[in-house]
């Protein structure tokens, strides 16, 4: 059996999403091959069926791999809109986060309180773009508002799904989901577990940091530190998302239907107070719609709750210790809860010797760091996260464009401090989407490279149009 | 004959001292229920009166909730409804009793009726229009979420309810409905929100890190102190700390039901203490000279101005009852173990309920001696300080030192300002001996004296507002105020150091926009904002009589793209470039009408030293600081981040509101 001695890592340029490509060499052999998500928030069909040629073509049309860390459109839509491509593609097994296992009763009851708040989200988008249209008075901020939501909720559906009138035929997301779940060989990852062995990827572990098997660390980014014992968190919808997804509109209040006006009561108070009607002018002063901008608060919440579910995964170098860092869009309630030691540790075996690993351990020893959620603020933890990635050969890939992004998250992709961290910690040795390696934070610490850690540098790394790519040697 | 029944002075409504939650606590259930007595007044079904209308309107729910006759005689003879949580009737006469309570409370700190702010809109022409606006609207059933707040744009108070998720089950339901319309501490936030708003619209407008937390702060001073009005509360509260109201108590505490249901270790927000997260045990919170510096959210933010306004509070009830201690113990002021007596209880809660009504008023009468814009914790503690000065002479109690010590443990200073003393803080007469000054102040006087005389006995609300309107715009042949300041004022840069505004020829050349009133189009534009007259009459019998003007002047400012502070003076106000800034002057006139003395407290547009020297420049330092505010402050909630555009906010409140 030949160790694998060499991986290559593509980070491919669609557009902010992650979609990447790893190739597993023994000498001038490959050995195995593997693609982390396929999305990006943005793109046509065209675009990706492009792009996942060239994966083809780089995979020679054998994935021994997939990995799909988690459900949101940046990260699996590829799947969906270039499927006739990802079809033709040979893949041995699939890997999954444990929230997607179908037989586990929490997964479930998680799946299903979120699918009933994305439609919920997805109600209240709608209705909130055109509430915004239809106020002249304060245009500016609600339309603010409305694009940033439809961001957000463009992290489940299409902007066409959102708007259209109708989309129960099944969404692109479900699709994708759907076509990745029909595949062979399904493994749901649970942290603290190591990946099943495959053949071709002899001297190669991979470990499972996340999702925490915490409902509340997902759910709430809390870590249990306190006290007082908090119940476990049952998966429930509040009243909010049941009024936006309920078609039984006498259930929804929640007094007795005795206090309620009948309809004609209804008309005539509405006239009297809450429209424009003869002397009584108080449109202005009608809230019917001002309930709806709670969905900012649900999305962000959906937001992260998904993110946390990502499948945060290490990749080590049985021999050297060194370690690729994919941790998905993993935010801090997944980080922290890697460093629950109780909990989270891998016992391996290394020369007839035991030993335990724990999430210290591989970070410390990371010498390529997928930055998680596209260097949002929230996206990488400090000092559970990149405080602790010490090897003096780090490297970062950013899977950043802000060619094709959300408005919205201009604001926070990247956080200005998070940014300067990562140049300092790599020296520079970072890449972006939309720059490769013209990342111009990162050109000034290139330059206090010496010569021989440049040529070092320079050898490892090609940036195309499509696609930038590091070699990381054993 | 028949007998004529008299109107009755109050309508007694039942409802919740604080919130349900107390309701179901054995300790707290007999106190939780009080009787709120809110002046008669003829009330249409909602309820519906002069100051408020309660409208039922439920969004989500697709539905409206018939309206609570309060005048129907089987509620009357009831002292209203029963306090409950499943008939939406009762929420709308708990919302009408605290709304009516808390503005009764301003009414009598301030000495006048309150307004709620004008309605601002567009007429079909394009033209600017204010409207009054007579009544605030309260939906109790707008939102489903974990939030209330006021709506500047509606005039309206939206409240919502939401599934509890508490931390503990023991002390809340998990998923039981909680509606944020039945807490006393969040509708008097709430209301005093709306009644800022009425006081000073542009204190919405967030130009330092202060402002958003003043007006949250102000709102939780006024509920908490609320609670000291209700006597069986402070009854069993004082009898239940032995007197010492330092130590864990509800007075000191807002919002219980909600701070549970949200998930938090006890409530919202507490003015002396908080549970340790990590022990699950009280204590109190011990004040740093850093706290005013560092914390910059603006909920963390105001809880300091309330925990320095409340230990003011604290440090004159001991004082007031240092001597009852003494005279109940044989003079060693060392409690006995055990209860106290009920004698000493009743005088302790008196003693507790003048302190609290003093502070109070003391809060709320400051408004008064505030700037109309960019307002600071520290222009607040000048402003109390000199609103006190002014009507009460002799302090003998200490009360100005409590509140300046409670400040300087804070470190909160005010700018400018030499010593932490009274004299240095309270605002001092501006000289206007020099006859350029003089003779216009004079004539203003007597202008402002008619107007004193014009609305002295006035009490119908839209009467008084539309006074003020003619005082401040004039009718056909008769100069309103807002001429006469042209005329009288016009190049007198004796009167531009006053005030800080532009009142000159050259205003172009500070991004001052002409006016559009007719006649005066080559005259700075300039607003007259309010126009109060104030009569009160100090504990010592010192009465005084003030007419309070504020004005405001704004100019545009365009900062280089480049992020480098580069400002250009810009005409157009209305651009709303990302760049681009509007930059508010303002000022406080307080003029004497007995004796021709002025105060000024003044927000300058214009470098005031440089106007002293006849120089006039716009003030660099104000326009740099809102800049650094604006520009250069790294938001860091996700809520903010997303969702909220810096020069455009529909809804000021309800994102910080929203949890």
């Amino acid at each position: 059996m030949k160790k694998v001695d060499k991986i290559i890592t593509r980070m491919y340029r669609i557009g902010t999403g992650d979609c990447f490509a790893l190739k597993f060499m023994s000498g001038t052999e490959t050995t195995f091959n593997m693609l982390i998500d396929c999305g990006a928030c943005k793109g046509s069909s065209d675009r990706f069926t492009d792009f996942a040629e060239d994966i083809n073509t780089f995979v020679e049309g054998h994935l021994n791999l997939l990995v799909v860390t988690h459900e949101h459109l940046d990260h699996i839509i590829g799947f969906a809109r270039a499927n006739e491509v990802f079809k033709k593609i040979k893949i041995d097994n699939v890997w999954l986060a444990w929230t997607e296992d179908p037989d586990n009763p929490v997964a479930d009851e998680l799946r299903e309180k979120w699918g009933k708040e994305k439609n919920a989200l997805k109600n209240a988008a709608k209705a909130i773009k055109e509430d915004a249209q239809n106020d002249t008075r304060t245009f500016a901020a609600k339309e603010y508002f409305s694009n940033s939501l439809m961001g957000l909720t463009e992290l489940y559906f299409s902007n066409d799904e959102i708007l259209g009138a109708d989309a129960s035929g099944g969404t692109e997301m479900s699709k994708a989901m759907k076509w990745i779940k029909s595949l062979e060989n399904i493994h749901y990852c649970y942290p603290s577990k190591l990946g099943p062995q495959l053949s071709g990827t002899e001297g190669i572990r991979f470990y499972f940091l996340g999702p925490p098997q915490d409902t509340k660390a997902i759910m709430t980014d809390e870590i249990d530190e306190d006290l007082y014992e908090r119940n476990p968190k049952k998966p429930r919808v509040s009243n909010f998302v049941e009024a936006l997804t309920t078609t039984d509109n006498d259930e929804l209040s929640p007094f007795s239907a005795k206090y309620s006006l009948t309809k004609q009561e209804y008309s005539d108070f509405e006239n009297k107070y809450l429209k424009d009607v003869g002397v009584n002018q108080n449109d202005w002063r009608s809230i019917e719609n001002d309930w709806l901008y709670g969905a900012g608060e649900l999305a962000i919440r959906l937001e992260k709750n998904i993110n946390n579910t990502s499948l945060a995964m290490a990749i080590e170098f049985v021999d050297s210790g060194k370690v690729l860092l994919f941790p998905g869009d993993a935010q801090s309630g997944n980080w922290k809860s890697w460093h629950n030691t109780n909990l989270v540790k891998w016992e391996v075996e290394e020369n007839g010797q035991k030993r335990t690993v724990f999430a210290k351990d591989l970070l410390n020893k990371t010498v390529l760091y997928k930055v998680g959620h596209h260097c949002s603020h929230n996206g990488t933890a400090s000092q559970s996260g990149l405080e602790l990635m010490k090897n003096d050969d780090l490297m970062a890939l950013i899977p950043l464009d802000h060619n094709v992004i959300h408005p919205g998250w201009l604001s926070t992709m990247p956080t200005n401090s998070l940014y300067k961290r990562l140049a300092e910690k790599t020296k520079g040795r970072m890449f972006r989407i939309d720059e490769g390696l013209d990342v111009t934070i990162g050109s000034q610490y290139r330059d206090k490279m010496t010569s021989a850690e440049k040529a070092k540098f320079n050898n490892t790394q090609t940036v195309t149009q499509k696609f930038v790519e590091v070699i990381i040697e054993k | 004959m028949a007998i004529e029944p008299q109107i009755p002075p109050f309508r007694k409504l039942r409802g919740y001292a604080f919130d349900p939650l107390l309701s179901l606590s054995i300790d707290t259930a007999g106190i939780n229920d009080v009787v709120y007595k809110v002046d008669w007044e003829k009330l249409e079904p909602g309820p519906i009166g002069e100051y408020i209308e309660v409208i039922d309107h439920d969004p989500p729910s697709k539905t409206i909730y018939r309206p609570v006759n309060l005048d129907d005689s089987y509620i009357l003879a009831m002292d209203g409804l029963d306090p409950s949580e499943s008939n939406p009737q009762f929420h709308q006469q708990m919302v009408y009793a605290v709304a009516m309570t808390t503005i009764k409370n301003f009414e009598i700190a301030l000495g006048r009726k309150i307004q709620w702010s004008e309605h601002i809109f567009e007429n079909e022409k394009g033209e600017k229009k204010y409207d009054y606006v007579q009544r605030l609207r309260i939906y109790p059933h707008a939102l489903r979420e974990a939030n209330a707040y006021y709506s500047p744009q509606k005039k309206a108070l939206l409240f919502g309810y939401f599934n509890a998720d508490p931390l503990d089950p023991t002390q809340y339901m998990p998923d039981g409905v909680v509606f944020t319309c039945l807490s006393h501490d969040i509708i008097a936030h709430e209301v005093t929100h709306a009644i800022l708003d009425g006081i000073y619209p542009q204190f919405t407008d967030a130009t330092n890190p202060d402002m958003l937390a003043f007006h949250e702060a102000f709102a939780d001073i006024v509920a908490l102190f609320q609670h000291f009005t209700f006597p069986e509360v402070l009854k069993h509260q004082i009898a239940k700390t032995r007197g010492n109201l330092e130590s864990q108590n509800l007075l000191g505490e807002l919002a219980q039901e909600f701070g549970k249901a949200i998930g938090m270790y006890g409530s919202l927000r507490a003015a002396i203490g908080e549970i340790d997260e990590k022990t699950g045990i009280w204590k109190p919170k011990q004040p740093t000279s850093q706290d005013y510096e560092k914390t910059k959210e603006p909920h963390a933010r105001g809880s300091i101005l309330v925990a320095a306004v409340f230990e003011s509070f604290l440090n004159i009830y001991k004082r007031r009852i240092a001597d009852l201690l003494r005279i109940s113990t044989g003079g060693t002021g060392v409690l006995p173990d055990g209860e106290l007596h009920p004698d000493l209880v009743n005088r302790l809660a008196m003693e507790a309920a003048k302190s609290a009504g003093h502070v109070l008023r003391m809060c709320i009468r400051a408004l008064d001696y505030c700037p109309p814009i960019d307002l600071t914790f520290g222009d607040y503690l000048r402003a109390i300080i000199t609103a006190d000065v002014d009507l009460v002479a002799d302090d003998n109690r200490d009360y100005r030192l409590a509140f300046i010590d409670a400040f300087r443990r804070r470190g909160i200073y005010p700018k400018n300002i030499n010593t932490l003393s009274v004299e240095s803080l309270a605002y001092g007469k501006v000289d206007i001996s020099n006859p350029v000054l003089m003779q216009p102040f004079t004539i203003l006087k007597e202008f402002l004296r008619k107007y004193s005389d014009a609305i002295h006995y006035i009490s119908d609300r839209k009467e008084i507002h539309e006074i003020k309107k003619k005082f401040i715009a004039g009718t056909k042949g008769n100069q309103g105020l807002h001429q006469r300041l042209y005329v009288k004022f016009d190049g007198i840069i004796e009167f531009e150091a006053i005030t800080g505004l532009s009142f000159n020829y050259n205003f172009r050349d500070f991004g001052v926009r002409p006016s559009k009133r007719k006649g005066y189009e080559d005259y700075p534009s300039f607003q007259v904002h309010s126009l109060h007259y104030v009569n009160r009459v100090g504990p010592n019998g010192k009465m005084i009589s003030q007419v309070i003007i504020t004005l405001l002047q704004h100019c545009g400012i365009e900062f280089d793209k480049s992020g480098d502070y580069q400002p250009k003076v810009i005409l157009d106000d209305d651009k709303k470039e990302d760049n681009q800034m509007v930059f508010y002057g303002g000022c406080t006139l307080i003029l004497d009408l007995e004796n021709t003395s002025l105060k000024a407290i003044s927000k300058p547009l214009l470098d005031l030293k440089g106007l002293k020297k006849y120089q006039e420049e716009l003030d660099d330092s104000r326009i740099r600081t809102q800049y650094d505010f604006k520009y250069k402050n790294e938001a860091i909630e996700d809520y903010h981040l997303y969702f909220l555009k810096s020069n455009a906010n529909a809804e000021p409140f309800a994102f910080l509101h929203r949890h």
